[in-house]
């Protein structure tokens, strides 16, 4: 953007109350910005849903190895003659 | 006045979508960077309980680190902690610091030292990932406790110096402080 388009911007927005400029720029912002926020809400969504998903897998799986585990250290401590 | 009011609200509904949309992308990096650590955990902790005679210390540790590696309140309770020295009722009995003294480390640093690598592997990864639960703890605690030492041993020399003195530290990596 080169000056010149500056300035016809900041005309353009001096057209109007300060409450509606601040509102015509987010808007503007939003409306340019759109294409990559709708990318990062479904991203966002499908992440979050893919790691929970995973980590909840390999939790339940870990926990039962980790059961089994003990129960086999259980018994070996009481096999073990006490010194 | 009306128009300037809604011209106000429809300033910060803009600006509330466009937050979200930042603290949106930041959750998504935060959530991979968790699903790695946690990746890392889980891949350390496999040799671990093939283990045959695996110490049963060691278990409970292992199973306290996967119960809670989705907690979102033990990266804040971990920075209190270390900050504060205030103890929470969350850590199990069985993993307190004379258990570890006394069993887990003499175990993997005396005799079963090719697995002292995936026990530490498990810790660090597991602490980390309990770290990326956290958007705000989680960040001082990185920034405050989990930084790599060696890449700042020049403005703390007698931290390293104590590290070297207590055999933590074998000298390879850091040299004499000045």
């Amino acid at each position: 953007m080169t000056k010149d388009n500056f300035s016809v911007l900041f005309q353009l927005l001096g057209m109007f109350t300060p409450g509606w400029a601040a509102a015509v720029l987010i808007l503007c912002i939003v409306a340019y910005r759109s294409p990559s926020i709708i990318k990062e809400v479904f991203t966002g969504i499908r992440e979050h849903a893919k790691v929970k998903a995973e980590i909840a897998q390999k939790q339940r799986k870990t926990e039962q190895e980790i059961a089994d585990k003990r129960e086999q250290a259980q018994r070996r401590s009481k096999k073990a003659p006490k010194p | 006045m009306n128009d300037e009011i809604i011209a106000w609200l429809i300033a910060v509904g803009g600006a509330a979508v466009l937050l979200y949309a930042y603290h949106l992308k930041l959750r998504t990096q935060r959530e991979r960077r968790l699903a790695k650590a946690a990746e890392e955990f889980y891949r350390n902790v496999g040799p671990l309980l093939k283990d045959a005679d695996v110490p049963l210390e060691v278990i409970d540790l292992l199973s306290f680190l996967n119960r809670h590696i989705t907690n979102r309140s033990l990266a804040r309770m971990f920075l209190f902690f270390l900050l504060w020295r205030r103890r929470q009722p969350i850590v199990p009995p069985s993993s307190s610091a004379s258990a570890l003294d006394e069993v887990v480390f003499p175990y993997y640093m005396e005799q079963r030292k090719e697995l002292l690598e995936f026990f530490v592997g498990a810790c660090v990864a597991a602490i980390f990932a309990i770290s990326y639960q956290s958007p705000l703890f989680g960040v001082l605690l990185r920034r405050l406790v989990f930084f790599d030492l060696d890449k700042h041993r020049d403005r703390a020399p007698d931290v390293v110096a104590s590290l070297r003195a207590s055999g933590i530290d074998d000298g390879q990596h850091c040299p004499a402080p000045a």
